[in-house]
């Protein structure tokens, strides 16, 4: 089954976490690699960098920031394929990050898509009150971008009753059932796309389908991310 | 009372119908109803063609049959019904004793998954596993029937969505999640041993206890946490007024313990004393020490002791205060508390001013005693508790006539 592991944040980690975590990432990296069950992992640029679309009437309301400004945020993800949630949990729970941040585990509705592209890399999400309908539109974007080399991967996510939080407190594992952000909109499919620049996702976000019902929001990754 | 053979087999058989069913087409519902099923057709013939050799397999079976014709109507998987009709004749009868007891299990460790909310996992252990209806089970966690379809509904639907295995963990997951369950359990026994008193829900709760005794033969801590549940059941006839009031334990008429379950909670504990004592081990043994004839307080403060180094809470370390107290040691047990009151996460806590007020009533200290009862009083979460409070400030009220 295909997963995402939202990271949630508050903004910059103290150095001594940064460092224990910079130290002990390659080898876990390298171990769920070779295991195949962790298929990307990226740290996001920090939600002033976002940018917020939605359609109205044909219209394009493009505002600056994150879709929700929240105190705790989003601030990467890992992208797993995995036999089940137990091993989607013992994945996420060896992350030298989990020692330090939460990890919210959500399953792919229907799997994930994949396609192949190069080139700065932007996170875009889709924020919904409901669980909304992928349709064909949705399918026909995805192969647009596809043909023109901007579609990494991406697909409908199952809703927050789907989700599970893990915490590592004290060297023990927590898991609690339900987001760790709980509010009244939730991030229902994301879409991982290249782009040279940030117009062009922009552009993207405007043509998506469910840009007309509900937000995208735009999310270029951290430059100095690992890969 | 006797249990007809059809009764005697819901309770036997009901969750390894269930999960052969679940194991076999992974749909919850369909499993539930086809059990359902299968044991209306038992009461419809056994009393006609006499109760079968093997009333599980033949359970097992025209749950199957059932789930078959329903996919089938349904029109839908039809791979999965080549593959339900294949080990239909091929395993369905013929699954080993181990696919039979893994059933059970499965569904058990599934349907308390700690990815789960614990509401969930209570309510859907009490209808697949213990075979309650969600009517029964709504009245008895008193909620309401639809609150209790949509929680069971939203549980079900998570362990499908989130790819929650249907499995017996590995040995890795085994003792982390059998602690999960026993908490499950234990809850699902407070819950009915609690205000009000629910006789029904702490019987069901000890007999699946004793099911995953049965299934996990040898396990301290699933024999610990039986014995601990039995043993507090053993009061139940004493720990009620006749006006339906709490009786503290230092009130019951001990006479009034259920000697029969005491001993099978004794024989228990007795049969794990030489394994390492986890914290349902622990408890069932404080429990112990409080003999029909007086309670060891010594013994029990030092139980106490060994609890806490294992669960580092304040409420366990407060009934160390107690015990230490009633073992001969006000002082020390008032100290305590004392101590205890600088903790934040007592705050709120009634029974933290009570036990105070307790001891200091003990010590002759009528004021100091007043004072620690109506904070008590305060906080107190129900009636009841004020009720029994106020009985008390008014001894060391007007007492010193």
């Amino acid at each position: 089954m295909d997963y995402v592991a939202f990271v949630g944040t508050e903004g910059a980690m103290p150095a001594t976490a940064v460092a224990e975590m910079n130290r002990d990432f390659p080898a876990y990296q390298a171990e769920m690699r070779a295991r195949g069950v962790k298929r990307f992992g990226r740290e996001l640029d920090f939600p002033p960098t976002a940018v917020t679309v939605r359609v109205r009437d044909g219209e394009p309301l493009i505002s600056d920031g994150p879709f929700a400004e929240t105190k705790e945020f989003i601030g990467g993800f890992d992208l797993l394929d995995c036999a089940d949630l137990d091993e989607a949990i013992e994945v996420e729970s060896k992350s030298p990050v989990a020692r330090f941040l939460p990890f919210e585990i959500r399953p792919f509705r229907d799997g994930l898509r994949r396609g192949s592209a190069s080139g700065p890399l932007f996170l875009l999400t889709v924020w919904a009150s409901e669980s909304p309908v992928f349709d064909e539109r949705y399918d026909a974007w995805q192969r647009e971008l596809a043909d023109r080399g901007a579609f990494l991967f991406g697909n409908a996510l199952g809703g927050p009753e789907t989700a599970t939080t893990l915490r590592i407190r004290a060297g023990a594992l927590e898991l609690a059932d339900g987001p760790f952000l709980v509010l009244d909109d939730f991030v229902a499919g994301l879409d991982v796309i290249a782009c040279p620049d940030r117009d062009q996702a922009i552009a993207w976000a405007v043509s998506h389908p469910l840009a007309q019902q509900y937000a995208v929001e735009v999310r270029p990754f951290h430059p100095d991310g690992p890969a | 009372m006797t249990e007809s053979p059809v009764e005697a087999a819901f309770r036997a058989e009901w969750p390894r119908v269930v999960g052969a069913l679940v194991r076999r087409t992974g749909d919850w519902d369909l499993a539930e109803d086809c059990a359902q099923e299968a044991f209306a057709e038992a009461v419809r013939r056994w009393p006609v063609e006499g109760v079968p050799l093997r009333p599980g397999a033949w359970l097992t079976t025209v749950a199957g049959n059932r789930a078959i014709d329903r996919i089938r109507r349904a029109a839908r998987g039809t791979q999965l019904v080549a593959q339900l009709a294949e080990s239909d004749h091929a395993s369905l009868i013929e699954d080993s004793a181990d696919d039979i007891s893994d059933d059970g299990l499965r569904l058990i460790f599934t349907c308390c998954h700690p990815a789960l909310a614990l509401e969930g996992r209570v309510a859907l252990t009490l209808r697949a596993v213990a075979g309650l209806t969600t009517a029964e089970i709504a009245r008895a966690l008193l909620v309401s029937e639809s609150t209790m379809a949509k929680r069971l509904t939203r549980t079900k639907a998570k362990i499908a969505a989130a790819g929650i295995p249907y499995r017996v963990p590995p040995a890795h997951l085994l003792p982390e999640r059998t602690a999960g369950v026993l908490a499950v359990l234990y809850l699902l026994f407070n819950e009915g041993y609690s205000l009000p008193v629910r006789s029904d829900l702490c019987r069901e709760a000890i007999r699946l206890t004793r099911l995953l005794a049965d299934l996990l033969p040898g396990d301290p801590e699933v024999i610990g946490a039986l014995a601990l549940m039995i043993l507090h059941h053993s009061r139940r006839d004493a720990r009620i007024s006749g006006d339906g009031e709490l009786i503290a334990l230092d009130e019951q008429d001990r006479r009034r313990w259920d000697p029969a379950d005491r001993q099978e909670g004794l024989r228990l504990l007795d049969s794990v004393r030489d394994r390492p004592a986890g914290r349902y081990q622990l408890q069932a043994l404080i429990a112990a020490g409080h003999h029909p004839t007086g309670s060891d307080w010594p013994r029990i403060a030092q139980l106490y002791a060994q609890l806490e180094e294992l669960v580092p809470s304040p409420v366990v370390r407060l009934n160390r205060a107690v015990a230490v107290a009633a073992a001969g040691d006000i002082d020390a047990g008032l100290a305590i508390v004392e101590e205890l009151g600088a903790d934040p996460r007592l705050e709120s806590y009634h029974l933290l001013p009570a036990t105070e007020a307790d001891l200091r009533r003990r010590r002759g200290d009528r004021t100091g005693a007043a004072m620690a009862y109506r904070r008590a009083i305060e906080l107190a979460p129900s009636d009841i508790e004020r009720r029994f409070l106020r009985r008390r400030l008014d001894q060391v009220s007007f007492d010193d006539r």
